[in-house]
């Protein structure tokens, strides 16, 4: 046991005092994932729930309007905040945060400007809008359309447009269709009640009917709401890239340290310095079991330093204190420990079977790729067929899930550690044994 | 320069002698780019890109209303598939053998089977008429890499079918002021209420104000917009990630040369150092320039089209494969061993790529992060690329993108030529 232990302290010695290693292993997983971690910082805080900020919009407001109102003012009003407004009315709205919105006067020139790039999108609003969309006495509702023009270039925040926009033709449209609907209504009872008919026409011809409507273009009393929860029916906590994006760049850049670590064992053998080793009084599994325990220690370390630097960096981003990764260490701690297990398991495995050095470098480049892009540490490939059912062969992906889990305060990462433990046991135990029998001094 | 061309040649024949090359200049950029695209492509189009989306559904009220808001669901995009409601023979909920429970639901959602579960709760349609407050639970996988469009759907349904209830509710309120009088007893009220709502929705139905959304055309008029969305930012994003990868190696490659004293025995040949570091500069550069030939070669096969004028697309091109070649000579002066080498560039490769929009589109990230994403020359070569491949872009357009990539050029290759060391 002594000499495992002592194999296993001189592969973390030559690892941990090798600064290019270390550049390789923490500063560039760390570094990637504050990268991440800042272009979604959008979704830290409360309530981020959206990526982007600032959005540039050009509002073309081409309503005549009516004698009484304009309903295209609406969306210039909601969007475009006053010349001279407040800092407290700037943030009273958090749609002037949103969006920088601009008028327009001319379509076409909005719609250029959209293709040239100036805006990801336009919103116009036809000329006859209000006409349409208000009621009158023998002038019912009409179906009128507002155009959202979007940037191909930019879908993201054109997509978020299109949902103000819906937002708000939809609340104009309640406010508007209660009015109709409670007129017509009216109507309807008063051509059945005489007595209700006579009070109701009296009223209408005295202009003492005057029903305020405005509680109907309030959102506040739609009486039907979604109340959003997380897929464990917790109510939604804030998405924290960092959880998805930095665990998820700590296992990729893991499994090069476990790929490269068990690699460097066939270099050994080529350089002739494991055939020394064996010469000695040491059986040759208590070498090779030294030598696969220090690439799992090494994985062990990386990744829970890396956890710990994604904290500070989380903390520093959203402004406070903040343990990114639940508040459940010890699941923390058995997560690290099972996906190191995994991935030094792959890794014992690969150099098991492939002949050079030079063939494990290439096979277990591939393998680290194709399972960072399995895993998410690019994009998450869940929405596409075809790929996102291989994911589940990696110890990225059970690695990220279980993380990502307990980050969202779900402890139900049972079978998360059971795959991966069985992957890190199988690979590890049929690893050392097809190498052992393949030592060729 | 005969003497150039042929150090360059050599160079080329041992990088394209090593097997590993192909895997590295074609099958890895082709397979990420494939990849990132598809992916990109549904983040950026706000809609799935699947065929089908699985919606589980769990009922708890199986009544008329709650039928109208998930007909009302459905219709919302056409993907969507509500499970186990559309249900067929062929399976399309993917239920294999299994019954529908709550429990399934729970699995199918966690395992990102169904993207999205909606519920019910029971007495949905009676608190609803009763004029009370109702919340539908969902929940989803939805996170930023997976942008919500299956919630966007629902509450745009949501505030309709709340359009009608809002009638309802203020109409009643509306005409009892109007007429204290008028509703002499409770029943009276309550039918008031429900011929609002009736007519409200009604009103609905004729979708009073819709929203026509106008996906502007990309540079080609037949080219479907989310290909272009897709691998039009995969497809040069991942090239120009892959040209650093392709371009940088040289750095371990002249500090190798220099411990193997090959370099050393190329100076004491009739050679000037101009010639022999501009024969190993060149090598790389074309081993940059046949980078980006693969990778935008297969985006053409995707159906990416790069704009009306070649000549701005090569100049970009150009320009940035000659900005990462000089900054590799930069480079290359301040490091002593392969290790450090190796080291710096994956470094540099991996941060400066998706701090440059390479990885996504610069415009999803804060108006910050873009200004620093600017050290990156990929920042600038790729403003050139969506210039080109969005925009209907020209060489006028381009032109800062690439003035600014060849002033980096100058001043990396000014300050590599001025401390390279030839021992």
């Amino acid at each position: 046991m002594t000499k495992i232990l002592t194999i296993a302290w001189k592969e973390l010695y030559t690892t941990y005092t090798d600064r290019s290693l270390l550049l390789i292993m923490i500063v560039t997983p760390l570094a990637l994932a504050t990268i991440i971690g800042s272009a979604f910082s959008g979704f830290f805080g409360n309530g981020g729930d959206l990526p982007i900020r600032d959005i540039d919009v050009a509002i073309v407001n081409l309503d005549q309007g009516t004698e009484t109102l304009n309903n295209g003012d609406v969306f210039v009003s909601v969007l475009v905040p006053p010349a001279d407004a407040s800092p407290e009315t700037l943030l009273d709205n958090p749609l002037y945060e949103l969006t920088n919105a601009v008028e327009l006067s001319d379509a076409d020139a909005a719609r250029a400007a959209v293709d040239e790039g100036t805006y990801p999108a336009a919103i116009i609003i036809p000329a006859d809008f209000s006409e349409k969309v208000s009621y009158g006495q023998n002038d019912p509702i009409q179906p009128v359309a507002i155009e959202v023009y979007a940037s191909s270039a930019s879908p993201v925040s054109a997509s978020v447009i299109r949902t103000l926009a819906e937002s708000i033709a939809n609340q104009i449209a309640t406010g508007n269709v209660t009015v109709q609907a409670t007129i017509d209504a009216m109507i309807a009872r008063a051509q059945t009640d005489p007595a209700f008919g006579l009070r109701f026409l009296s009223a209408s011809n005295n202009d003492a009917f005057n029903p305020d409507f405005t509680p109907a273009f309030d959102p506040a009393n739609n009486p039907l709401t979604i109340e959003q929860q997380t897929v464990t029916g917790e109510s939604a906590i804030t998405f924290n890239p960092l959880v998805v994006f930095g665990s998820a760049q700590a296992v990729f850049f893991m499994m090069f340290t476990a790929l490269g670590g068990a690699n460097s064992l066939l270099e050994e053998r080529r350089d002739g310095t494991f055939q020394r080793q064996i010469v000695t009084p040491t059986p040759r599994i208590v070498l090779l079991l030294g030598k696969f325990l220090g690439v799992f220690l090494n994985c062990v370390i990386q990744v829970a330093f890396l956890c710990l630097a994604l904290t500070v960096v989380g903390s520093l981003l959203e402004g406070r204190i903040n343990f990114i990764w639940g508040n459940n260490l010890f699941l923390v701690a058995l997560v690290v420990i099972t996906v190191a297990l995994a991935s030094s398991g792959i890794g014992t495995i690969v150099a098991a079977l492939v002949k050079t050095p030079e063939q494990g470098n290439i096979i277990g480049g591939v393998i680290s790729l194709a399972f960072g892009v399995l895993g998410g540490a690019f994009f998450s490939v869940d929405g596409i067929p075809g790929i996102r059912e291989f994911r589940v062969i990696t110890p990225n992906y059970w690695g990220v899930d279980a993380f990502t889990k307990l980050a969202q305060g779900d402890q139900n990462i049972g079978l998360n550690l059971l795959v991966m433990v069985g992957i890190g046991v199988v690979f590890f135990a049929l690893g050392v044994i097809i190498f052992n029998r393949r030592l060729n001094v | 320069m005969t003497k150039t061309l042929q150090i360059a040649l050599n160079d080329l024949r041992l990088i394209f002698k090593d097997p590993s090359i192909w895997l590295n200049l074609v099958l890895i950029p082709i397979a990420l780019s494939y990849v990132v695209g598809l992916a990109s492509g549904s983040l950026n189009s706000g809609a799935p890109s699947t065929p089908t989306v699985l919606i589980d559904v769990i009922d708890g009220d199986n009544s008329a209303l709650s039928a109208a808001f998930l007909t009302d669901v459905r219709d919302a995009y056409p993907g969507f598939v509500l499970c186990p409601l559309d249900q067929t023979d062929a399976d399309v909920c993917a239920f294999g053998d299994e019954a529908f429970t709550p429990q399934l639901a729970q699995t199918r959602l966690e395992d990102k089977i169904a993207l999205a579960m909606i519920e019910i709760p029971a007495g949905f349609e009676s608190q609803i008429n009763a004029g009370e407050n109702v919340s539908l639970i969902y929940r989803s996988n939805e996170t930023a890499a997976a942008p919500g469009y299956i919630l966007q759907a629902v509450q745009s349904v949501t505030q309709r079918l709340g359009g009608a209830l809002t009638a309802a509710r203020v109409g009643t309120d509306v005409a009892s002021t109007f007429d204290p009088v008028a509703f002499g007893d409770p029943d009276q009220q309550a039918a008031f209420g429900a011929d609002v709502r009736e007519r409200a929705a009604e009103i609905w139905a004729a979708n009073p104000i819709s929203v026509d959304y106008v996906v502007s055309r990309t540079v080609e008029e037949s080219q479907p917009s989310s290909t272009q969305a897709g691998f039009g930012q995969s497809i040069p994003g991942m090239a120009s990630m892959y040209v650093m990868f392709a371009i940088f190696p040289a750095v371990a490659g002249f500090i190798l040369e220099r411990k193997q004293w090959t370099l050393q025995r190329l100076v004491t040949m009739p050679l000037s150092r101009a010639q022999i570091l501009g024969g190993k500069l060149i090598a790389r550069f074309v081993v940059g320039m046949i980078q980006y030939t693969v990778v935008f070669a297969f985006g053409l096969l995707l159906g990416v089209r790069y704009g009306n004028d070649v000549l701005a697309l090569v100049l970009l091109m150009l320009s940035f494969v000659l900005c990462i070649t000089a900054l590799t000579l930069a480079i290359t002066t301040l490091l002593k061993n392969a290790a450090q080498a190796n080291g710096i560039t994956l470094f540099l490769s991996l941060t400066l790529a998706p701090l440059g929009g390479a990885w996504w589109a610069l415009e999803i990230v804060p108006s910050w992060m873009r200004t620093i994403g600017h050290v990156s020359p990929v920042a600038w070569v790729m403003d050139g690329y969506r210039s080109l491949l969005f925009y209907g872009g020209s060489l006028s357009t381009v032109m800062p993108s690439i003035l600014v990539l060849l002033a980096m050029t100058a001043v990396f290759f000014a300050f590599g030529v001025a401390r390279f060391k030839f021992d």
